[in-house]
């Protein structure tokens, strides 16, 4: 429940959940042309949850770069910001990166 | 009898328990109920079947975790594990490879149990018997594609066709999408079959949560359906432990039971991509079809490796317009793969939401895929590759030169320098007479979780093999 809201679309009360939207920003990036859906529900929801929160990695480094959260730079930003992240001398954000990559094609539609 | 997924709890009763239904429950169920025992053989997932949609929708239907399951530590990696009727031999690509002697060699000379335990003749008898019964056969000429015919070629006497267990193979590479035209014997189209021919009660779509024990005696097993019914399995001689290397010593851990020499271990494997001028994807292609273990006793495998489309392309290097301009050129690409036979020792544990696996090669583990990963770069080359696309942290992004590829093996042996993959798990749980778990009578492990060390080749040949020794001292 802590990644989910409720949002006033119109007549009617949807859920969203915050990082899908930002998530698939991120693959946007990595991929482009990525057109996918959300995460399959199969996923183990730890799984879901780590990918999903791991976004804030990608938030961190726009911000430490152009002041500004990932979804609000401009598209080339946003390749720039992933492409850095893809060569980070840490093998841990290397593996992230690669951890979306892996999901980004596997989702894609 | 083969029940999937009951709506009203289940109690019953047999000789033997198998938890598991992969090679080595299969096995181990396929030859005690021929023998006349009785047999449940209890699978946590559902039957297979051929998936004509994305590699992800068989991932998610028959894979743990849909494929996302990964080993904690320095090199965090998938470790691909079925979760089906039939289990890894419904998605692995089917090869049969016999259990090296020098390995056997190895065991016995660290253990003289071994040598009562799997003597080499029965072990080797089992294994002729499984490679009649499953047609085992060398991948024929029209099924080796441009990937695995390239790598025959550029490995010369020193690579050869797969020995796989799929005789009608039509070569539509998708083996590890559930074969579609009944081709890969996996064990649920042949030894789950012969057992309920034989008596054999199967529960599938049952998650087994714990092994009964009382006064130090295995006594059952107690699970739940995925619809949420409870199923209680009593065993009058022997709860059979076939989980797989991950989920045999959780499943102990679960039920209380202190293991000894629970040591996870596996074959890591990288990838190497080359590009060619000619055309390499097409059809009809055995999913691996070219191996070469010539460097076997240097702890170094090599296949040729035929993944579903999205797995391959996740697997070339680069991101954004360069990944995009690469996925273009995908269909000319050879994509072979190495695997190690690591010296690294990790550990299954109990984790909050079900087993944690710590695992992280050693520098000497990470030389070897190094050194391999050069070889193959070399190998591309030499064949005629226009460029080779290393995914290794810290080379050129291509590669045109033998030398630079033979620059590969020099590289510091760093954690995380290339993404690694493994699909042949060991655990090297102790095991005493009968292949009893240390302190408990009537648990028996019959999977890789008893497997001392690694074996260096692909494991299924020797897991039934096993298997079937292990139904053969409870006979």
């Amino acid at each position: 429940m802590l990644l989910r809201f409720k949002k006033f679309d119109g007549l009617k009360i949807r859920k969203k959940r915050i990082f899908v939207p930002q998530m698939k920003k991120v693959f946007e990036a990595l991929l482009p042309g990525w057109k996918g859906a959300d995460l399959p529900n199969k996923f183990p929801a730890h799984v879901r949850f780590a990918l999903r929160a791991s976004v804030l990695l990608a938030h961190v480094y726009s911000i430490r770069h152009y002041g500004l959260p990932f979804g609000m730079i401009s598209y080339d930003k946003r390749v720039r910001i992933i492409e850095k992240l893809y060569h980070h001398p840490s093998a841990t954000i290397r593996s992230i990166v690669q951890f979306w990559k892996l999901t980004a094609l596997m989702t894609q539609c | 009898m083969l029940t999937n997924d009951s709506s009203r709890n289940i109690d019953d009763d047999a000789d033997f328990v198998i938890v598991g239904s992969g090679p080595a429950g299969s096995a181990c169920a396929r030859w005690l109920s021929a023998a006349g025992k009785s047999v449940i053989l209890i699978e946590e997932g559902a039957p297979p079947r051929p998936v004509t949609g994305s590699a992800l929708e068989a991932m998610t239907k028959m894979y743990r975790d849909a494929g996302a399951f990964a080993s904690l530590g320095a090199d965090a990696m998938p470790l691909i594990q079925g979760r089906c009727l039939g289990g890894g031999s419904a998605i692995n690509c089917g090869i049969h490879i016999r259990f090296p002697e020098w390995v056997w060699q190895e065991w016995v000379a660290t253990d003289r149990k071994w040598e009562r335990l799997l003597p080499w003749n029965d072990l080797m008898e089992a294994a002729d018997m499984i490679d009649r019964e499953l047609h085992v056969q060398e991948t024929p000429p029209h099924l080796y594609g441009e990937n695995g015919g390239t790598m025959l070629q550029a490995f010369g006497g020193k690579a050869h066709p797969i020995r796989r267990n799929a005789p009608g193979c039509k070569g539509s590479g998708r083996c590890m999408q559930y074969c579609p035209n009944d081709a890969k014997q996996s064990t649920d189209r042949n030894y789950i079959p012969m057992s309920i021919a034989s008596g054999a009660r199967v529960y599938a779509s049952c998650e087994v949560k714990k092994v009964l024990i009382k006064n130090n005696r295995a006594l059952g097993v107690k699970g739940k359906f995925a619809s949420g019914a409870k199923m209680t399995a009593r065993a009058r001689r022997a709860v059979i432990m076939a989980a797989g290397a991950v989920q045999t010593p959780w499943l102990l851990l679960k039920s209380g039971i202190r293991l000894k020499g629970n040591g996870f271990m596996c074959h890591p494997g990288a990838s190497m991509m080359g590009l060619f001028e000619k055309k390499i994807a097409g059809m009809p292609e055995a999913t691996q079809s070219a191996e070469s273990l010539h460097w076997c006793r240097e702890n170094i495998k090599f296949e040729s490796l035929g993944m579903p489309r999205e797995l391959r392309a996740a697997r070339v290097p680069g991101c954004g317009r360069l990944l995009q301009s690469r996925l273009e050129k995908l269909d000319h690409v050879a994509f072979w793969g190495v695997a190690c036979r690591a010296e690294a020792r990790g550990k299954v544990m109990r984790g909050p939401f079900g087993p944690l696996v710590w695992y992280s090669p050693t520098s000497k583990d990470r030389s070897l895929l190094l050194r391999g990963l050069a070889m193959l770069a070399e190998a591309m080359l030499n064949a005629g590759a226009l460029e080779v696309w290393p995914s290794v942290y810290g080379t050129p992004e291509v590669l045109t030169s033998v030398k630079d590829a033979r620059a590969i093996a020099d590289i510091k042996p760093q954690p995380g320098l290339f993404p690694m993959a493994a699909t042949h798990l060991f655990c090297g749980v102790t095991v005493r007479e009968k292949f009893q778990a240390e302190g408990v009578d009537g648990l028996v492990i019959a999977d890789s979780s008893f497997f001392p060390s690694n074996i260096g080749v692909n494991p299924m040949s020797s897991i039934m093999a096993a298997a079937a020794l292990v139904a053969k001292a409870w006979v």
